[in-house]
């Protein structure tokens, strides 16, 4: 019985990240039997199929996979942004009030919040009242930062000023939760917030990003006054494209000064 | 939160032998919202009126009956209860025969401008058979789950021509088109032939069949003559071995895959199951279907019947031959509808082919300058699958150099999900008052033309239909 191995047949499986084929081409099967009704599956889904089974175990490689992307996404939620991304995307930084990743996984309500000194620096380095406020979060995600911001944010920022919108001076937040949007806004009375923010990894990504947005948040807006675009990365929306398309949610949103469940988009 | 549009489509048929309309509505469903890329689909397709099949009328030999057809389009449409402005979309298909008439360009055109505004012209034997097979439902048909992996082939047996196209999960893999049809022999009421292909009499002849117009065709012959075109049809999809007269009466190719499932359509698929008198529409369709139901695809291939037969290629061009863009593409500044722009294929497909896209392209597009293409064209390409903010600056930067030589309005077609942000970066760069047209999700071929519909779904999604046309 011939196996089929659309890894590489010299892919040495114990000494390379399986994480980086994808998953559309991650294969092994025991025979070509029914090889274009496996093409089709493949192509139609990223799931695991076709992954090839001994007996009830998996194959070495999908199993080592299944682990692989299991730590990745673990990693992307535990791990910090590295200093070096924040300097090269031109930001500074600020922090929430949660200590570390582990506060900020268990206190949610504190990856909000600011102190007094962290609103202040805010207060004195940004542009008071421009028409859109972007700033980029860790969130669940970091290395979404990396792998979608420097695509993102000028792609958004060219498009939006081709308009005549203003945008405010972008800046990090670390431990960043979603809702921090309203706290920034409060500071800052933007038109619209937006947060770029890196959102809970499964096991087919651990580099995907959300834009949350609203028109004029408060600490007492709704939920579903969020407009939201999520899923940018290279398996999910293309980051680039994400960006044109936020940014014309932007405009749809100073033009009709709503967001989320009323914006008519 | 799903939001649907409907917009009615018309599909007319003028071919070899019948001519037919079938008005359709078409269902938009858009999906937006949390966690969703939006999208806009064809969810539904109604057929509201079918016509009445008309026989196409000729006034020569080598002419169709333009006032003729135009009378009938007329006669439908009051009959149907529409009007040229309610209908949306839609596709006037010249096939078979009827495409090889002197004046068949002039009598399409002409009806698709009085048929609606985005009503267009296609022409063409495999964009034909593409048409019927979805007509007939043998594109899905090879979506079904028992069928996955399997290649699903329908023939389209009209009069003058047979359209083979085979799909394969939902995707077109290979089409075809013979000169093989019902009535390449024509009789008139007392069974002498009037009128009979050239290349049928020839074929016919290597087997020692003479056959003269104006000679009786009896039921033997008939029979023989059948059998033959038959055994070519059997080759031609590989149930039988390969045979040089296959090459000989291929309009212009045949297929290259060996199908597993059949259906048939078209007017002879009506003749294989239903019993009818030998010539009674005088010519061969009867005898050709009841040999057909005798022949190899009954008896060693698998045979499904169809969903439409006889109307399935004017159901195909109501139904099928719209294409909707992606949802996230830009446009300004353009007037709609914009018919039949000719496409340049470029090479663009990964970040090293951008540089030099300009000259390549500038080169193309005087190339088909000076074939006298006219001045407008749609630069087509592949796409970036996960472009960059620089790599699309530099491809904006470009695509905009060759802006003056492009036509108006500058129209960029891609398959990758891109037309927004190239839409965005190429409106930076050229003139506020230029139009310009950013699509993707669409697939096209150097040579292919292609048209623009109004937007739908609110503004967020563009019909187009990409086809080919070849007239005489």
């Amino acid at each position: 019985m011939s196996r089929v191995f659309t890894l590489d047949g010299n892919t040495d499986i114990l000494n390379c990240d399986l994480t980086n084929i994808p998953m559309q081409e991650f294969s092994e099967r025991d025979s070509d039997e029914n090889k274009e009704v496996y093409e089709q599956y493949k192509k139609a889904t990223p799931a695991r199929v076709g992954i090839g089974h001994t007996g009830s175990r998996y194959h070495t490689a999908a199993a080592l996979r299944f682990q692989a992307d299991q730590y990745s996404a673990a990693n992307a939620v535990q791990m910090e942004v590295p200093e070096r991304v924040v300097k090269e995307l031109g930001l500074f930084e600020v922090q929430t009030k949660c200590a570390s990743k582990y506060e900020m996984l268990t206190r949610p309500d504190l990856g909000r919040l600011f102190t007094e000194e962290t609103k202040k620096i805010i207060s004195e380095r940004c542009v008071h009242e421009p028409d859109v406020q972007i700033f980029i979060g860790d969130g669940l995600c970091s290395p979404s930062v990396e792998a979608n911001v420097p695509t993102m944010y000028p792609a958004i920022c060219a498009a939006l000023e081709y308009e005549g919108i203003t945008v405010g001076t972008p800046f990090f937040v670390r431990y960043c939760r979603v809702n921090t949007v309203r706290t920034v806004a409060e500071l800052l009375h933007p038109k619209v917030t937006c947060v770029l923010i890196g959102e809970r990894p499964g096991l087919l990504t651990s580099q995907s990003m959300s834009a949350y947005m609203a028109y004029n948040a408060r600490y007492d807006m709704l939920e579903s006054d969020y407009t939201v675009v999520s899923n940018i990365s290279r398996v999910g929306m293309p980051p680039a494209e994400a960006a044109a398309n936020i940014a014309d949610i932007i405009k749809a949103m100073l033009e009709q000064k709503t967001s989320g469940y009323g914006l008519k988009y | 939160m799903d939001k649907t549009e409907s917009v009615i489509s018309v599909g007319i048929d003028i071919g070899t032998t019948t001519t037919q309309l079938v008005f359709s509505r078409l269902t938009l469903q858009s999906s937006g919202g949390y966690g969703i890329t939006p999208k806009t689909v064809v969810s539904d397709k109604e057929i509201l009126r079918r016509s009445h099949i008309y026989f196409t009328p000729l006034t020569g030999s080598d002419t169709i009956d333009a006032q003729g057809v135009r009378r009938i389009i007329e006669q439908e449409y009051a009959a149907a209860g529409f009007r040229p402005e309610m209908i949306d979309t839609g596709a006037v298909i010249i096939t078979g025969e009827s495409l090889r008439k002197s004046n068949s360009r002039s009598v399409c055109e002409e009806i698709s401008s009085i048929a609606g505004d985005f009503v267009v012209t296609s022409a063409g034997p495999d964009l034909e058979s593409v048409l019927a097979g979805k007509g007939a439902g043998c594109m899905e048909l090879s979506e079904q789950p028992e069928n996955l992996g399997k290649i699903c082939c329908n023939l389209d047996i009209g009069g003058g021509t047979t359209n083979i196209a085979c799909f394969r999960g939902g995707e077109t893999i290979s089409v075809g088109c013979l000169d093989i049809g019902g009535r390449l022999i024509r009789l008139d009421s007392s069974g002498r032939i009037i009128y009979i292909s050239d290349k049928l009499r020839k074929l016919a002849e290597r087997s020692g069949i003479m056959l003269e117009t104006g000679s009786v065709l009896g039921t033997e012959t008939a029979e023989q003559v059948c059998r033959i075109m038959c055994e070519v049809l059997e080759s031609a999809v590989g149930l039988a071995p390969p045979n040089e007269t296959v090459g000989y009466m291929a309009t212009n190719h045949s297929i290259d895959v060996l199908p597993e499932l059949f259906t048939f359509s078209g007017g002879v698929a009506d003749c294989i199951s239903s019993e009818h008198e030998n010539f009674e529409f005088g010519d061969l369709g009867v005898i050709l279907g009841r040999t057909l139901r005798r022949s190899k695809f009954f008896r060693e291939g698998r045979v499904i019947s169809a969903a439409e037969t006889m109307r399935a290629t004017v159901i195909g061009a109501g139904n099928c031959s719209i294409e909707l863009s992606g949802s996230t593409i830009e446009y300004r500044n353009c007037v709609f509808p914009i018919k039949s722009v000719p496409v340049l294929r470029q090479r663009l497909s990964c970040a090293a082919d951008i540089s030099g896209f300009a000259e390549r392209a500038r080169r193309s597009i005087e190339n088909c300058g000076a074939l006298g293409a006219g001045n407008h064209i749609a630069l087509s390409f592949a796409g970036l699958k996960n472009p960059s903010f620089d790599e699309i600056e530099q491809l904006a930067a470009e695509i905009s150099s060759v802006s003056d030589i492009a036509g108006d309005p500058l129209m960029i077609v891609v398959e990758e999900d891109m037309a927004k942000v190239l839409g965005q970066a190429l409106k930076r760069r050229i003139p506020r008052s230029e139009p310009l047209i950013c699509i993707d999700g669409i697939a096209c071929g150097d040579g292919d033309f292609i048209d623009i519909g109004e937007p739908v779904s609110g503004g967020r999604v563009i019909p187009a239909v990409v086809k080919t046309l070849i007239f005489r």
